[in-house]
């Protein structure tokens, strides 16, 4: 009966290993990713990150380890920056899509290395190429890295009051701007640049009031002809500002749209003849809950292969 | 047997309790617009309404929840509360960093009514029991993710002036009813309700005290 009883266990137990060694999955070969290209127009101090985006098939991989990383770079076609990736933050959000499953994970870029006061970096189409310590790499797209180094001072002639933006069909056409005249004198508002090429604020068509306490829901309310594709740059000029003003600043895309939803403001002016800048750091005008799935930016997808 | 029948009859008379709305953030916002003029809130039901409403949730089963949505998947604009408001009461300027970031509560909120309940609290919050799937199954919410990147925003306040943020946004709201049966007999009801947020505008605003 013993002997019975062992060999049916011993016949279980093979029968058990060949259906494991013939039914169970092969482990992952690929890791699938995904990177979004949105466009980036910050103002950082010496000790401001960037966080990248990024969602990847595998919840643990050495992809996502930064002690993996040996380098890491943004590169454009002209310009080339090195940056230390501070940290992968692993956010609880999973997205199916086309039939798998990603991890969001966010990529804190660290510019500290090369912080430069004053120093503006522009990088048209940029990617994030990150090196591992087995040399393989993955070089993400990002979208516009537009980045000014530069910790913000006290302003002295200009200050903001009130701001907020203007949207139309999900599309930012407008800026609604207090501005605080603290001279007491005539200032003149050469132009107003959100560090991006394509999004420009328009002051040649700024258009003043004098007391408005509501919300100005769309730039069609102001602006009957507005379009928001422009085909030149021609929204610098002369705005005088003689005491505190509210200002509708239309917002003009050159060539195509762009979806940038956070940004500074550099304000160009002149106060007794003398050329200043104000600088209001990026701010977030508005938040889309999602932007997967907004369809608002494109993504790239990358398929690792290990050896 | 009368003793089975005395059981169950206290069993319905103890589930049949009314409660009072559960109070959410959405319902303090300061102006909830809806792009249909028709469309209410949950807690701007009438007892006319419910009435009405119940109507559609009449038919008995065996066991479950039976759903009526009034309002589905309905576009509005909203004007939240103040979201931040620093004060610099000192002498001297100050320089704040303010680190803005929409938590899930936000973007997801319900409320309910009467026997149906709400179970959880934060992002984890629920309506307690089967009729959360069966209002899962009733209505498609639009899929919302959490942007968690890092915000920070350098501002200089001067003395005597405060800094406020206060957010705007569109989002959709469903509600409706649902009843409970067990064996064909109603043993509760309720109004039930999700709001959920897909866009966040923020207002900055600097003042003299």
């Amino acid at each position: 009966m013993k002997k019975f009883i062992m060999i049916t266990l011993i016949g279980y137990g093979i029968v058990c290993l060949l259906a494991y060694l013939i039914f169970a999955e092969e482990p992952g070969q690929t890791i699938d990713m995904i990177s979004i290209k949105k466009d980036y127009a910050r103002v950082l101090t010496e000790t401001e990150t960037i966080d990248i985006p990024f969602y990847i098939t595998s919840s643990k991989s050495f992809m996502t380890d930064t002690d993996n990383v040996i380098d890491a770079r943004i590169l454009s076609e002209h310009n080339e920056v090195s940056v230390s990736i501070q940290a992968f933050k692993h956010h609880d959000t999973q997205t199916l899509y086309e039939g798998k499953t990603y991890h969001l994970y966010y990529i804190s870029l660290d510019f500290s290395s090369i912080y430069t006061k004053h120093l503006q970096l522009d990088f048209p189409s940029a990617s994030l190429v990150i090196t591992y310590q087995n040399d393989d790499s993955i070089e993400l797209d990002l979208g516009h890295m537009n980045i000014l180094f530069h910790d913000l001072d006290q302003a002295n002639h200009l200050d903001l009051k009130r701001m907020y933006s203007i949207q139309d069909n999900d599309l930012m056409t407008g800026l609604y701007l207090e501005l605080d005249n603290q001279t007491g004198q005539t200032i003149i508002i050469h132009s107003i640049k959100t560090l991006n090429q394509h999004m420009l604020v328009n002051i040649n068509h700024a258009r003043e009031i004098y007391f408005y306490e509501g919300y100005i829901d769309s730039i069609f309310d102001v602006y009957t002809d507005y379009e928001p594709i422009i085909q030149s740059d021609n929204t610098t000029g002369a705005l005088v500002i003689h005491q505190d003003t509210n200002l509708i600043l239309p917002i003009n895309y050159l060539l195509k749209e762009s979806y940038l939803n956070r940004f500074p403001l550099v304000i160009e002016y002149t106060y007794q003849e003398k050329h200043y800048t104000y600088i209001i750091d990026d701010y977030l005008f508005y938040e889309h809950i999602s932007d997967f799935y907004e369809d608002l930016h494109d993504i790239e997808t990358y398929q690792y292969h290990y050896q | 047997m009368k003793k089975f029948i005395l059981c169950i009859l206290c069993l319905m008379v103890s589930v049949l309790h009314i409660t009072s709305i559960h109070a959410e953030d959405y319902t303090n916002y300061q102006e909830i617009i809806f792009e249909d003029e028709d469309v209410i809130l949950l807690k701007s039901f009438s007892a006319e309404d419910f009435k009405g409403y119940y109507k559609h949730v009449k038919k008995r089963k065996m066991f479950g929840w039976r759903i009526y949505v009034a309002h589905k998947n309905e576009p509005l604009d909203f004007i939240a509360e103040t979201r931040l408001k620093i004060y610099n009461g000192g002498m001297t300027p100050i320089s704040y960093n303010i680190n803005l970031k929409s938590e899930e509560e936000i973007r997801h909120q319900i409320t309910a009514t009467g026997e149906i309940k709400i179970k959880g609290s934060g992002s984890n919050k629920k309506f307690k029991g089967s009729v959360d799937a069966s209002i899962k199954a009733s209505i498609t919410t639009t899929e919302s993710k959490t942007n968690e990147e890092s915000y920070e925003f350098k501002i200089e306040v001067d003395p005597l002036t405060y800094v406020s943020i206060i957010t705007r946004g569109t989002g959709e709201i469903n509600n409706g009813v649902g009843a409970y049966y067990f064996f064909w007999i109603r043993t509760k009801k309720g109004g039930w309700e999700t709001f959920t947020v897909l866009t966040q505008y923020y207002e900055i605003v600097k003042a003299r005290f």
